[in-house]
């Protein structure tokens, strides 16, 4: 189904999430935000990849913690630098950083980050609500959030340019109708 | 800007849920959007955005309820009914790991050996302890009988804990099994003015020792225990697990806050798509950006850029 921006509700749900999920040209940003979205694109790529490299560190962990039986820590008296506990969910008392757990708070609240950058974008740019659960549920998925921000970026990306281009040809077209008037 | 501003809050300041259908705007008929919010789709996306605030709040509480968390009392070491010998020994001071441990014991009560202790509170009433002399089945290790106070029961009146205490006290000495909760001994106080000399408010073993018969070649257990289960004639005593406090963990206290400002955030997200769905509708686009189509209200802009 050919979908274009403007008929919202002549589409079908599925083909107008699709749509949105595809492109961000249903954005409706204010034209005083436009300077904004930049910065706002250039906070979330970066909260993208912390995110995603954060979650592949937990997966990693998990699988050290449950799949081997492994705890990361620091420090533990008598073994310099990390080393390898073996896991012990009663036996919480240890001495040195318990590097496993720091990785899982760490990680929830960069998440949190992700999500406000999410939010910045989303709002900024006006995006539909389907872009906004697109975004958050990149963080969630390992590697999904490097694919994700990949094509936000790209859509991001498309959509300034088209503005611009748009912007370039109505002042052109102002330009020669104001010569033509001149000149008659 | 400017203009888009002053329309943008003309336009909210007459949101009145009592302007009927719509509003007569010169010539359009404009919907306020309080009325979009009551359409059948946006009330649906309410309810849906309010569930989920609902479930972020109820894992905010559960967050709240991990951060000042006592040990379970079905994983409390203390709840697993052990052998009283064992935890305790005659003579020696009670372990910190021990105190409120449920113990099992076996042994005879000694007739005439039953003692009150007064002011002591079951459920909030003050009242009276009976207490008695346990000699256990088994013998130390160099052969001397080993003795344990046991908390029996409690009465709210003196009467009724002597009536108890004269009951069991006629009672022959035979071999009886029973658990109940292990507590160190109190220290001995002297007896509040004007009481009778030999009152006793505390669960002392030093002081019930100097009581009790056939103590001449007997060891003491400075541990005493209050049983648990009914002895005719008196209350069973209270004896909750004991309270593990844990320091209030502040990483579940800010886990709780960040869930609470989520449950808002659902909710005004559900604001923030409702007005851009009404300002669409109103093409209220002053000041807005599109790409693709020709967008009414924007002149000279008819060719899609692609």
């Amino acid at each position: 189904m050919a979908y274009t921006p403007g008929s919202d509700e002549d589409a079908s749900l599925l083909a107008r999430i699709l749509a949105q999920l595809r492109s961000a040209d249903s954005a409706r940003p204010r034209r005083i935000d436009l300077p904004k979205i930049p910065g706002a694109l250039r906070l979330y790529r970066v909260t993208a990849y912390v995110t995603g490299t954060m979650l592949l560190l937990l997966v990693a962990e998990m699988i050290v913690k449950y799949g081997v039986g492994y705890s990361l820590y620091f420090g533990v008296p008598g073994r310099p630098g990390f080393s390898f506990v073996e896991f012990n969910p009663l036996q919480t008392n240890l001495h040195g950083v318990d590097v496993s757990t720091a990785i899982l708070i760490v990680h929830g609240w960069l998440y949190v980050v992700y999500l406000f950058a999410d939010f910045r974008l989303w709002s900024l740019m006006r995006l539909s609500f389907t872009k906004f659960i697109q975004i958050a549920l990149g963080g969630v998925v390992p590697f999904m959030s490097f694919i994700v921000e990949y094509f936000i970026t790209r859509q991001v990306r498309r959509f300034l340019a088209s503005v611009r281009q748009e912007d370039e040809a109505r002042a052109s077209a102002v330009d020669v109708h104001a010569a033509g008037e001149e000149t008659h | 800007m400017r203009a888009w501003k002053a329309k943008r809050e003309t336009t909210i300041s007459d949101v009145r849920p009592s302007a009927g259908p719509g509003r007569d705007v010169g010539g359009v008929t404009e919907v306020t959007l309080f009325r979009t919010m009551l359409r059948p789709r946006w009330i649906v996306a309410l309810i849906l955005a309010m569930a989920v605030a609902a479930g972020f709040a109820y894992l905010g509480k559960w967050q709240l309820g991990r951060a000042i968390q006592s040990v379970e009392p079905a994983f409390a070491p203390t709840e697993q009914v052990k052998p009283f010998v064992g935890e305790a020994r005659p003579g020696k001071d009670v372990t910190d790991a021990s105190i409120g441990q449920r113990v099992s014991l076996q042994g005879s009560f000694v007739p005439g050996d039953y003692q009150l202790v007064a002011d002591r509170l079951n459920h909030g009433r003050t009242g009276y302890w009976v207490v008695g002399h346990l000699t256990l089945e088994e013998t130390s290790a160099s052969g001397q009988a080993e003795a344990v106070a046991v908390a029996r029961g409690w009465a709210p009146t003196k009467s009724k804990a002597q009536a108890a205490a004269r009951e069991l006290s006629s009672r022959p000495a035979s071999p009886v099994e029973l658990t109940g909760r292990m507590l160190p001994t109190e220290a001995p106080v002297v007896p509040p003015a004007g009481s009778a000399p030999k009152t006793m408010t505390m669960l002392a073993v030093a002081d019930l020792v100097n009581r009790w018969h056939g103590m001449d070649d007997a060891v003491v257990f400075t541990a005493y225990v209050v049983e648990h289960g009914a002895v005719a004639g008196l209350d069973e005593i209270y004896s909750p697990p004991p309270i593990v406090q844990h320091s209030l963990d502040l990483l579940n206290v800010f886990y709780a806050i960040e869930w609470a400002v989520f449950a808002g955030f659902a909710l005004y997200l559900w604001y923030r798509v409702v007005k851009d769905y009404w300002e669409r509708e109103n093409g209220d686009e002053t000041g807005v950006v599109r790409v693709g189509l020709a967008s009414p209200g924007r002149p000279g802009d008819g060719q899609k850029v692609d």
